[in-house]
């Protein structure tokens, strides 16, 4: 069904497209073998955003980057593999997972260095009742980690934990933030896995996030960072601490400009209002298939190709009955005058010819259907779609006009005379002219359909949430308006023709991305974009001082709510496209410090800071 | 008096319904003593269809006793009581061309109860289809043609005569009859019935042919 939200998304898919076609290089890639590990309930939720976001910068890696989910089971573990395409997970045995790992250091691998397998575990707290759940993982993952090595120096990993902190799950989060602060004393969580990055959905300022959405960023750019030939950087992760990070992105704001120029076009599209009656318009017979002489064409055009061989020759109306044995050419007479010498044998020859048309049509149902479906097609090239309504509306005052033809005179040749008088019983008989009422009434409910789907469709519009951002809404407003006075005739001329509703859905998606193709600002690096929307409406001229200040402002938030200040970070990263003038201008304004990972594209920046959580941050008053 | 159709009843039926060969009268079977209404409709129409119709419009016209009478174009009803059909022996048709049925009746007071036979009954039938038998003759037109001085001999005139009778006129639905000639089939008409005679220019006989089971050539 076509909805606002469709078309909205069909913007965002479509511009996200224009980005991915964009791109002319690569950025980083893996340095060694990885495996992503979603461990229990609702972790493998974040994999078709991890395998998204992972695959729009190392994209030659899809065969090569491995995902398992591993789930608590009677007797130990059940695993699966889950796939990138987001095909069906496949159950694997214990020898499948070593296989598995086995294979990552194959020479058919692109990674370049084969010394060390890093492994990403992922566990949401969400279903924990109790610290008792999250502390029964740890042998679990002791366990993962014996099948995927032969040693343990061979396998750095991390643990990103999705800890609940909502005020139902408040007092088991904050046991688990209990479990966690033994960590540098080496207790059994420190045992298990090298690092842990806590990642909480109450934020330091206070909010509650309602998904991990933000948070399943941050895992992707923490394993970007970290499979990284830049030891220094890899070592933020796997630094034998509790870690905690901030995050920000920016990014064109896509659903933004989608909800824009979507509501921007349909405000622009209106279905053309009735004018007049059209049961006036003198025109009507003609657009309604009817002859001068007020008979249907196609019912013509049938008696012409199936019923005119079937009347009687010049010589075979000799055989006709009379009163009487004169010699007389019977061919010339008048049609009058014929059916009053055979004594009304004429006529009846003539009804009977023309009622033999109904038992041909009760055999074959394709005539019928062919007759409808080419009236329909009439009536949608002459009507619109409003006319269209009215004309089912007013049924009985089109049945009248169909059925009502002329009366042929009588007076022509009798042969010529039977011509017209068969067209004039066939557009004459009730059941015939009723096919053609149907296909109209047909018609009328599609017509019916459609207006009830645009009215739906505009109706919905009232649904979405006005874009906060004028500035957006401004700007491709005018860009909307701009491509339609340049287009507008030829667009308002297709959509009045308009009858069905997937005819309107294709000309709907059609229409929108050749906006998208119309102006380069569409297809413009996210930076260049916002660098001219903000100067059309004369605001801040320099747009990348404006993202330099979202990504690393005082409104970037960590993703663990803290009792004390966590200090300096340990590693401040930036992920964008390098070599660009964003890049560019954040190397000259922020610390030298700051590490910056090349991801190839230029639709979005990323920053990353990541801290050391201390024990006195995590120790708390719940037992 | 009002007249209401009820269900079979098998205390009272009425069944068998036939034509006494070589004759036009209707023989039935029926319970002892009993009346019976007999109904007279179109060729091949049946009439336990249009009963609750048709009791409705007997209630509404005076049905005349011992003879049949029309209660709806072309539907005609006529009582029949158990001393009629020995007197009788049966009852006579009304016209050919038509379906009879008998119904088992019971009238008590001002209320006439008519019975629906009996259903599904494998051999025998409460109704039966009389079809008109008709003959039409058609002839070679000949005329006399000198021949040397005194002789003369007769030849075809090029035509052929349909007589027909003329009592089919009355009742004749237009598209029952049909004569084939030249390649052709062409419908006889209610005007060359009421013609009688009529010609037609063919060297080959026509050949008649009816297109209604009520109409019987013979």
């Amino acid at each position: 069904m076509l909805t606002i939200q469709s078309l909205i998304q069909h913007v965002e898919n479509r511009l996200r497209q224009i980005d991915r076609d964009q791109s002319d290089t690569t950025g980083g890639e893996p340095q060694y073998p990885q495996l992503v590990v979603y461990l229990g309930d609702g972790a493998d939720q974040a994999h078709p955003q991890l395998c998204e976001s992972l695959l729009s910068i190392w994209p030659q890696y899809e065969k090569e980057l491995k995902f398992l989910r591993a789930e608590a089971a009677e007797e130990g573990l059940s695993l699966a593999e889950l796939f990138p395409d987001g095909g069906e997970a496949v159950e694997q045995t214990e020898d499948g997972v070593r296989e598995l790992a086995s294979a990552l250091f194959g020479t058919r691998m692109h990674f370049r260095d084969r010394t060390k397998l890093l492994v990403y575990y992922i566990l949401d707290t969400s279903s924990f009742v109790g610290p008792e759940d999250f502390l029964a993982w740890m042998p679990r993952i002791r366990k993962l980690k014996d099948l995927l090595c032969a040693s343990p120096g061979d396998v750095l990993d991390v643990l990103f934990l999705l800890l609940n902190e909502n005020l139902v799950r408040r007092k088991t989060a904050g046991q688990i933030r209990n479990c966690l602060s033994g960590f540098c004393d080496g207790n059994e969580v420190r045992r298990t896995v090298d690092n842990v990055m806590l990642l909480s959905n109450r934020r330091s300022d206070n909010a509650i996030l309602e998904d991990w959405e933000m948070c399943y960023k941050i895992i992707s750019a923490s394993i970007l960072l970290s499979n990284n030939a830049d030891t220094q950087v890899a070592k933020a992760f796997f630094s034998n601490a509790v870690t905690a990070a901030s995050y920000a992105r920016e990014e064109k704001a896509l659903p933004q400009i989608g909800q824009v120029v979507v509501k921007s076009l349909l405000g622009e599209l209106t279905l053309p209002a009735l004018e007049g009656n059209p049961l006036e318009d003198p025109r009507l017979p003609e657009k309604l298939g009817l002859t001068q002489q007020g008979t249907i064409g196609m019912l013509d055009q049938y008696a012409e190709n199936s019923l005119f061989d079937l009347l009687p020759t010049e010589d075979q109306l000799e055989f006709f009955p009379r009163r009487d044995d004169r010699a007389c050419a019977m061919s010339q007479f008048t049609a009058r005058e014929f059916d009053e010498y055979t004594m009304g044998a004429w006529e009846q020859c003539l009804i009977r010819l023309a009622e033999s048309v109904g038992e041909r049509l009760a055999l074959n149902a394709d005539i019928r259907a062919e007759w409808r479906n080419r009236f329909r097609e009439g009536l949608t090239r002459q009507f619109s779609n409003e006319e269209i309504l009215y004309l089912n509306e007013h049924l009985e005052d089109v049945r009248t006009l169909l059925s009502n033809p002329r009366v042929p005179p009588q007076d022509a040749p009798v042969l010529a005379a039977a011509r017209e008088q068969l067209k004039y019983r066939l557009s004459s008989d009730r059941e015939l002219a009723g096919i053609f009422l149907s296909a109209l009434q047909e018609q009328g409910w599609a017509a019916q359909d459609f207006a009830d789907q645009w009215n739906g469709l505009l109706k919905s519009v009232r649904s979405v949430h006005t874009v906060r951002d004028g500035n957006i809404t401004v700007f491709y407003e005018r860009q909307v308006r701009s491509f339609y006075n340049r287009h507008g005739t030829a667009m308002e001329a297709a959509f009045s023709k308009m009858h069905d509703t997937e005819e309107l859905e294709k000309f709907l998606y059609k229409t929108l991305d050749q906006i998208l193709d119309s102006d380069a600002i569409f297809s413009a690096p996210f930076e260049k974009e916002l660098e001219s929307r903000l100067n059309e409406e004369s605001m801040i001229a320099d747009a990348k001082q404006y993202i330099r200040e979202k990504l690393t402002g005082k409104d970037v938030c960590v993703y663990l709510q803290t009792d004390f200040d966590l200090g300096a970070p340990i590693l401040s990263a930036i992920l964008l496209k390098g070599g660009s003038p964003l890049h560019n201008s954040l190397r000259m304004n922020l610390a030298p410090t700051t590490y910056y990972y090349n991801t190839g594209r230029g639709s979005a920046a990323e920053a990353l800071v990541i801290y050391e959580v201390s024990q006195q941050n995590l120790v708390n008053g719940e037992a | 008096m009002q007249y209401q159709y009820c269900p079979h009843n098998p205390a009272r039926y009425a069944t068998n319904l036939l034509r006494e060969r070589g004759s036009s009268r209707l023989y039935w079977e029926n319970a002892d003593g009993q009346d019976v209404l007999l109904v007279q409709t179109p060729f091949g129409v049946p009439a336990a269809e249009r009963m609750e119709a048709l009791c409705q419009a007997m209630g509404k016209t005076l049905i005349q006793p011992g003879r049949y009478t029309e209660v709806l174009p072309g539907v005609w009803v006529r009582f029949v009581s158990a001393m009629d059909k020995v007197q009788m022996n049966g009852c006579p048709i009304n016209t050919e061309a038509s379906t009879y049925t008998v119904f088992s009746c019971l009238t008590e007071g001002e209320v006439c109860s008519i019975f629906a036979p009996q259903p599904c009954q494998a051999m025998i039938s409460a109704d039966c289809s009389i079809p008109m038998r008709i003959r039409v003759e058609v002839t070679e037109q000949f005329r006399r043609r000198r021949q040397g001085l005194f002789g003369h001999v007769m030849e075809p005139t090029g035509f052929y005569t349909l007589s027909f009778p003329r009592e089919l006129a009355g009742t004749y639905q237009e598209g029952g009859l049909f004569y084939r000639a030249g390649g052709l089939e062409i419908p006889v008409t209610r005007q060359m019935l009421e013609q009688g005679v009529v010609y037609v220019k063919t060297d080959i006989r026509p050949e008649l042919v009816s297109r209604n089971k009520g109409l019987e050539l013979i």
